[in-house]
């Protein structure tokens, strides 16, 4: 069933058990799961069927810090959100990214991978992907991994619209921003919604599911906080906090001798630590992404002819008989959780007038750390074992600042309603629940306590289908 | 006395057989060790030294 208007909607008499404000991948695959369980919900989308500016400006937003995106531009405000624009990359966390770990301050969820795997096949489904093959081990500190793709990305909006469509169990209600949601006796009892003639309505249901995305869930609960003497968050204190994203930008070159560029000539080559490395060394995961692209052996060479002569004198005849080649080393990693990297609330207001976002980012020198780690594990690796030689860009052999040219981060927004344990580390606990609060939930990858190198949306994914699981428990033991 | 019993062909077919059987076992042990080697090649190749020079990460014998 799909309203374009609240008022239509209330007249229908639809009563949903769940409402989801959100229909991004975390909002819809949740509604998918409910509707397996024969429990009824309404996703509330504040954008249209379709992009428009006029709703994408409401994702305006200062960053304070480090170079970063437009607001506006690093995530869709519109049906399907924004998977409207991902790239389809899929990859599940590691263990060793669930665990607490020496050396990596406020790291540790209170769930482990073991509580996701169960949704493996049915996130592989949704994405339309083959099954994961394992990580092959290198040595006992790399592996060489495996990125599976959406291809072409699902667009959950596209995916999932006829389906929605013909559904008895799911409401789309679209151009309808939440502007408040009540608390009354530690429960939510239910949200405020703007309809197209500017009149505020109510939409009532047993459970709240926020799924605005990694940006919006925190600032969402910021205003709902403020409007709120009791607060919808009862214990704020991480809210909007330890806000991550992976870094991602070139580190180096590298030659490629004769039997490693074929391989990688097929395509990019993954390599990330192993779990253990990651256990035993103070850093953020990694990805080291290698990709034969414009080819630059021949300046390569010429730099490293005054270092290693008589190496790269080699290497130069091996370029005319084409059997070394250069290949491009990008990074995307993790970075540590800080509480300084955070959301607050703007003074300059939305159109619905809610305050725009404002967010601090920086990168801290352990995430500097991290890439030189991951190069120097990189490099060793591939010189000990011939495959070639890899070069460091001068930005991060030499301690320069980050290019601000480059992609500089996925966009993947993380944390800012963190699980925890408790209130004091976190916003939701390991059921994605809001602590104090009774009926409400947070879905997506705003609930990640840290970030690991794989990109989000699968774990995204992965969450909402157990949250659903779980609110069917619940549902189930209130008939 | 049983050999002698036996014709030229049957002694030769047995020779044949231990043949076949020897160079079957050579040939486990010859995949075996190579399977070792390259099992352990990595290992051996991790002793060599690493150097930074001017960004560029070499062997340390590297010239």
């Amino acid at each position: 069933m799909i309203f374009n208007d609240v008022g239509a909607f209330q007249a229908s008499g639809f009563m949903p058990t769940v409402c989801i404000i959100g229909s991004g991948p975390a909002g819809i695959s949740l509604a998918l799961r409910l509707e397996k369980k024969n429990i009824s919900s309404i996703i509330i989308e504040a954008g249209g069927m379709e992009y428009s500016p006029d709703s994408q400006d409401v994702y305006r937003g200062k960053v304070v810090g480090d170079s970063y995106y437009d607001l506006d531009y690093a995530r869709l405000r519109f049906f399907g959100g924004s998977s409207g624009h991902w790239s389809g990359w899929c990859r599940p966390l590691n263990e060793v990214d669930f665990e607490p770990r020496t050396g990596i301050k406020n790291s540790g969820w209170p769930i482990r991978k073991k509580d996701l795997d169960p949704y493996t096949k049915e996130t592989d489904s949704i994405f339309e992907i083959s099954a994961m093959e394992k990580d092959k081990p290198l040595n006992e500190n790399l592996n060489e991994v495996q990125f599976r793709f959406s291809s072409p990305p699902v667009r959950f909006g596209q995916k999932y619209l006829g389906h929605i469509e013909k559904s008895s169990r799911i409401a789309l209600l679209l151009d309808s921003p939440v502007v408040d949601m009540v608390p009354v006796n530690g429960r939510i009892s239910h949200v405020k919604v703007k309809s197209k003639n500017k009149a505020i309505q109510q939409i009532v249901a047993p459970y709240f599911c926020l799924c605005t995305g990694g940006i919006e869930n925190s600032r969402m609960l910021l205003w709902f906080n403020h409007l709120n003497a009791n607060g919808v968050v009862p214990d704020a204190r991480a809210l909007g906090k330890y806000w991550m994203e992976h870094p991602i930008f070139g580190v180096g070159d590298s030659v490629l001798f004769s039997f490693t560029k074929m391989r990688v000539k097929d395509g990019i080559r993954f390599y990330a630590p192993s779990d253990n490395f990651l256990r035993k060394n103070e850093i953020g995961n990694f990805g080291v992404r290698l990709a034969v692209g414009e080819d630059l052996v021949k300046e390569l060479i010429k730099d490293g002819l005054c270092i290693a002569p008589k190496l790269f004198t080699d290497l130069a005849k091996k370029v005319d008989k084409q059997l070394a080649c250069s290949a491009a080393i990008r990074l995307a990693w993790e970075q540590v959780p800080i509480s300084s990297n955070r959301i607050e609330l703007d003074t300059e207001k939305d159109a619905n007038g809610i305050p725009r976002v404002k967010l601090f980012w920086k990168k801290q020198p352990q995430d500097r750390h991290t890439a030189e780690t991951a190069l120097q594990l990189f490099g060793s690796y591939f010189a000990k074992v011939g495959k070639g030689r890899v070069k460091v860009s001068p930005w991060l052999a030499q301690g320069l600042a980050y290019p601000e040219d480059d992609e500089r981060g996925g966009p993947h927004h993380m944390g800012g309603t963190r699980m925890a344990l408790t209130s004091a580390d976190g916003v939701v606990d390991g059921n994605c629940k809001v602590f104090g609060v009774e009926n409400l939930y947070i879905g997506g990858s705003s609930v990640f306590p840290t970030g690991g190198h794989a990109n989000p949306t699968y774990t995204i994914v992965q969450l909402a289908l157990r949250l659903g699981d779980h609110l069917a428990q619940k549902v189930a033991k209130t008939i | 006395m049983i050999l002698e019993n036996r014709s030229d062909n049957e002694i030769v077919g047995g020779s044949k057989m231990n043949i076949k059987r020897r160079n079957f076992i050579f040939a486990i042990l010859a995949i075996t060790a190579a399977s070792q080697l390259s099992r352990f090649y990595p290992m051996i190749m991790r002793e060599k030294n690493i150097v930074m020079r001017s960004g560029w990460i070499l062997l340390e014998d590297d010239q």
